[in-house]
């Protein structure tokens, strides 16, 4: 069965198009993984699906249902931080707990429970205030996980998390998706996607691919990507990069500098030799993988991290 | 109820444990009720200073039931609207007008809590006031008036101003402007005549007058605030500024974009 349909979906704001016929299938207990840029449509998407805005034109279905209908049955766990930091981790849950329809005896008894499930039972009586970002986004999760609740929405949920507590994070996701909840992840981070079962990317308005992580990689016709780290970074080492690399390409330049190109092997001597004679160290350089980023890269010319 | 009792309790326990708010909307009133009449005692004969005490009681609730209503109030819509909450909850099966309710009943019992307090501390103080069962009664009517109106600014200042900080500071500066405007620290007698026009189309000020003229006497309010039509007046303003401001609450917090 699908979870969520959505086609056709166009939304306007004033003159500006920001979704132009977004097709989207979403199936029962999938987890889904919606890459773009910023500005490319994502939120406008997800907050049609949690029925947050209201379509221009087009169809959503959430489990057979309008998304208006479907309160109950999606958890949308939107971007910034929501929680209240006044409250405590208990308070805020059965805040949204009673938000939500139950009873307050109901709410405690699933406050608990949640609670347990994710990780916060020891911390459930300090103020939100005091939390980590981490637990902050724990919490805010529990909040779009009560019992009906059988899709999860989550917008740039791992934003401004450090790497152990995005992996922590995530792992929570991937447990409530083996649970049964269909997840509709949206991130512009590589390595967040790469858990899903399906990823989309999103451009402009559209979704332009859709597929497994591995055959997106595959099919983007990368093999294998030179990441070079170096002591100075400005345009000319970056020239230098790609004019002594066989058909290489700058997939990305900001952290370090990630170059896809034929038999990069062989282009390590070539560049270490160009990059010394321009008095600049090579800090690390090694061969790795494809990421969804440099796939994403390759078919939009476009950096997912940056608009 | 659920939902309301929900919103109700965590707006009290927000306010209750955000220091700033309880300085701005306890300790303010509370500092200058004690410290007016202490001023004063050079110029006051000492028969007409329990009636001055009475007064300033009154106009210091006034100005936390304003500072409450216009600036917590302000501030914490902003702040949750900043936060996203609005967004989270419009995708919840969440009643706006239940949403709505609980805010505005936790911002009022939050505000009563005020007034009982301050209504204490000026009787221990020596504040004597003309008390009956029939003035009490509309006195709290006006009370009632004072909150709505404030209720409705704040819900206004809420609506168009972004930022908690923002929110919260415009809500005082209207709070002060009012309060110093409308003839709840200078004498009514003393204000120039716009500022005598604007104290009684203020509905807040003239239902502070109102308060005033029932429980301390006729001397404190200036004029007569209880004229048929200056009670239909400040009615009539009470319920459109609280209608207005729940309206553009609706529609601008909780809007569908």
């Amino acid at each position: 069965m699908n979870a969520i349909v959505a086609s056709c979906l166009h939304k306007s704001f004033g003159n500006v198009e920001v979704l132009r016929g977004v097709d989207l299938r979403v199936e029962e207990g999938e987890f889904y993984a919606l890459m773009g840029p910023n500005g490319s449509g994502k939120t406008t998407l997800v907050s049609i699906l949690a029925s947050v805005i209201t379509p221009t034109s087009g169809k959503v279905e959430i489990f057979g249902r309008k998304p208006q209908e479907a309160r109950k049955i999606i958890g949308f766990v939107p971007q910034g931080s929501f929680s209240s930091p006044m409250l405590t981790g208990r308070e805020n849950l059965m805040y949204f707990a009673q938000l939500f329809g139950y009873s307050k005896s109901e709410a405690e008894k699933i406050v608990d429970e949640l609670l347990l499930k994710m990780g916060l039972s020891r911390a459930a009586d300090r103020l939100a205030s005091n939390y980590s970002g981490g637990m902050r986004k724990r919490l805010e999760v529990a909040t779009a996980l009560f019992p009906e609740v059988k899709a999860l929405i989550l917008d740039e949920p791992s934003t401004g998390l450090d790497p152990s507590a995005r992996k922590n994070f995530l792992g929570l996701i991937k447990g409530a998706n083996r649970n049964g909840i269909t997840v509709l992840l949206v991130t512009h981070i590589g390595e967040d996607a790469e858990i899903a079962s399906k990823v989309g990317f999103m451009d402009e308005g559209v979704i332009i691919a859709e597929d497994k992580p591995e055959r997106l990689k595959r099919n983007s016709g990368l093999e294998k990507v030179l990441n070079v780290e170096t002591s100075i970074k400005d345009e000319v080492i970056a020239n230098t990069l790609i004019d002594h690399s066989d058909d290489g390409r700058m997939l990305e330049k900001e952290k370090g500098y990630r170059i896809c190109c034929n038999n990069p092997e062989e282009a390590i001597p070539n560049i270490s030799r160009q990059l010394d004679k321009l008095g600049c160290k090579v800090l690390r350089i090694e061969i790795s993988n494809p990421s969804l980023e440099d796939a994403f890269y390759r078919l939009t010319d476009k950096s997912v991290r940056r608009a | 109820m659920g939902q309301i009792s929900a919103v109700t309790r965590k707006m009290l326990q927000e306010f209750i444990r955000d220091r700033m708010a309880l300085l701005w909307t306890f300790a303010v009133p509370v500092f200058f009720l004690l410290i007016i009449p202490f001023i004063n005692a050079g110029n006051i004969p000492a028969e007409v200073m329990p009636g001055f005490k009475a007064y300033a009681t009154i106009s210091m609730t006034t100005l936390l039931m304003m500072t409450a209503c216009q600036a917590n109030l302000a501030g914490s819509v902003a702040s949750d609207t900043q936060r996203g909450l609005y967004l989270k909850m419009t995708s919840m099966p969440v009643k706006a007008w239940k949403e709505g309710i609980g805010r505005i009943l936790g911002i009022l019992i939050f505000s009563l809590l005020g007034a009982i307090l301050l209504a204490s501390l000026g009787l221990s103080y020596g504040a004597e006031f003309i008390l009956n069962p029939v003035t009490l009664i509309e006195s709290l009517v006006f009370l009632m008036f004072i909150s709505l109106a404030s209720t409705g600014i704040g819900l206004i200042i809420a609506s168009f101003v972004k930022g908690e900080s923002a929110a919260t500071h415009t809500g005082v500066a209207l709070t002060l402007l009012t309060f110093f405007c409308g003839g709840m620290v200078a004498p009514y007698a003393a204000l120039p005549s716009a500022l005598q026009v604007f104290a009684r189309f203020h509905p807040v000020s003239s239902a502070n007058a109102a308060i005033a003229f029932l429980l301390v006497g006729e001397g404190f309010a200036g004029y007569n605030p209880l004229r048929i039509s200056q009670i239909g007046l400040t009615t009539a303003i009470s319920i459109a500024v609280f209608a207005v401001g729940l309206m553009l609450y609706s529609k601008r917090c909780w809007r569908k974009r």
